[in-house]
Order: C-alpha cells, then sequence, then structure tokens
C-alpha cells in the first residue's frame, strides 16, 4: 500500500538513499522514475503557482514576465515538464490498478509496456503541440 | 485473545496514513483531469506564446475557469507535498532530520497552496 507497499530505502538504516537496489526490476525503476518526475513537477508547479501570483501584481509586470517566458529555453524545459506529467499521469493509473486488481497485479511488466506505448502515442504529439508554434514547424 | 486479523483491518478509519494513501490516489484522478485539461486548453485551444495579463483577466472572468486553475493548485500543493514527504520519508536516514524536513515541506505546501487561494480569489481586474 502507497510507501508502505515499498521498502523504506534508508528508514532506520545506516545506508545512503539512491544506491540502494531490491531487486532491480520494472516495479523498482517505475518507482524510481514516478518520484524523479514528480519532483520534476512539482518544482514546475511552484513555477505556475508563482507566475498566478504574478497576475496578482499587475499587467505591467505580469506581461513582462510572460515574455521571459516566451523564450526557447523556457519551451524546451516544458517538452520535459509533459514527459514528466505524462510518465506520472500513466505510472500513477498503473500503481493504483495493481494496488487494486491482483489480476492487475500479476501482470504489471506487462501493463508498464503498454503504458510506455501511451507514453510515446501521448507524447509525440504533444511535444509537436509545444514546439511547433514557437519554432515555426510545419 | 486478539481476534484474527482481517483485511478490514488495514482500512481502520482512524490510520491517518491510509487516508493520505487514498488521497493521494483520489487527487491523482482529479488531477489527471485537471492537469491534462490545463495543458491542452494552453497549448492546443490557445497559443502558449499569447498568454498575457488580458488572457488571465478574461478566463478568471468565467467562474468555471477559475474554479479549475485553483482546484488544480490546491491539489497539486497537496498531493506534491504529500508527495515530497513521502520521498523524505524514504531517503532521510536521522529521525530527527526526517521529523524537521517533513515539518518543512508541509509549511512550504501550505505556504503554496495559499499563495495560490490569495491570488486566484483575490483577483479582481484592472478595469
Amino acid at each position: 500500500m502507497g510507501a508502505l507497499r515499498w521498502p523504506a530505502m534508508a528508514r532506520g538504516r545506516s545506508v545512503g538513499g539512491w544506491g540502494v537496489v531490491h531487486r532491480g526490476g520494472v516495479g523498482q525503476w517505475s518507482f524510481l522514475a514516478h518520484r524523479v518526475s514528480g519532483v520534476v513537477l512539482v518544482f514546475f508547479f511552484l513555477l505556475v503557482t508563482l507566475d498566478v501570483a504574478f497576475v496578482f501584481l499587475g499587467a505591467e509586470f505580469y506581461d513582462q514576465w510572460r515574455g521571459i517566458l516566451d523564450t526557447a529555453p523556457v519551451h524546451l524545459v516544458e517538452v520535459v515538464v509533459l514527459a514528466a506529467l505524462l510518465f506520472h499521469a500513466l505510472d500513477g493509473l498503473r500503481t493504483i490498478a495493481v494496488d487494486l486488481s491482483p489480476r492487475a497485479s500479476a501482470r504489471h511488466r506487462s501493463l508498464f509496456s503498454v503504458q510506455m506505448g501511451v507514453f510515446v502515442a501521448l507524447f509525440v504529439p504533444g511535444a509537436w503541440i509545444i514546439l511547433h508554434r514557437f519554432f515555426d514547424l510545419v | 485473545m486478539t481476534p484474527p486479523r482481517t483485511q478490514i483491518d488495514a482500512v481502520r478509519p482512524h490510520d491517518r496514513e491510509v487516508w493520505w494513501w487514498v488521497f493521494m490516489r483520489v487527487s491523482a484522478i482529479l488531477l489527471l483531469v485537471l492537469a491534462v485539461g490545463w495543458f491542452l486548453d494552453r497549448h492546443l485551444v490557445h497559443d502558449r506564446g499569447s498568454v498575457d495579463y488580458d488572457f488571465i483577466a478574461d478566463r478568471w472572468r468565467n467562474p468555471f475557469w477559475r474554479m479549475w486553475d485553483l482546484a488544480l493548485l490546491l491539489l497539486v500543493a497537496a498531493h506534491g507535498g504529500r508527495g515530497l514527504r513521502n520521498v523524505v520519508d524514504d531517503l532521510v536516514a536521522s529521525e530527527s532530520r526526517r521529523g524537521a524536513l517533513k515539518v518543512g515541506v508541509t509549511i512550504g505546501a501550505s505556504l503554496v497552496a495559499l499563495v495560490a487561494l490569495v491570488a486566484v480569489v483575490g483577483f479582481s481586474p484592472a478595469p
């Protein structure tokens, strides 16, 4: 169940966090990727909250700030954020399925393959949507 | 004699951790709709580069979109804060540092939620 379903990585032990390999399978790596993408999303939505707070400061300030956001590096970062968002969302759905259904739990590896297929199918058009206007792609 | 343990024992309502576990699942489903909808609105329906003060003022004139943005930001603060807390729980070995960091994460997430609340609810467009 949730965090408890996985052995705590360092709790009560003197070993340092990220080096611990439990069984090294799909389960552990997707768990790690879920966390990394989650942390990426936390920082992105901190920025979104800041953005919303900037609206509060008035039109002149906000439009200047949006000008900074409408630059190439920011659009590229958004592609990374989209990857994190899609992975985190799909992996979360798989986690819910595995938690609730013993059948899904028994097939979590093939479920992960399906998940990554859907990820690619959504990420490619999503990245195109982000990039095509700014970079004048066809 | 203690009664045999049943599966029900695992979800006793007084177990706060279990309710947070449920919250992460429920908020995940809501966030899936809110965040993906937000992305599609910003990038597909509109041109993300054209977002400016007037765009936001226009969007928030409609209470539906204002509630959408508020729900998104509040749920993200709660879901993200709880997620960070789980990460701290798993990675920080020292009990005192772990406790302090978790308090810090909770305060930080609450502040972010407060900023979002004040900014979205308190906004009134300049005439």
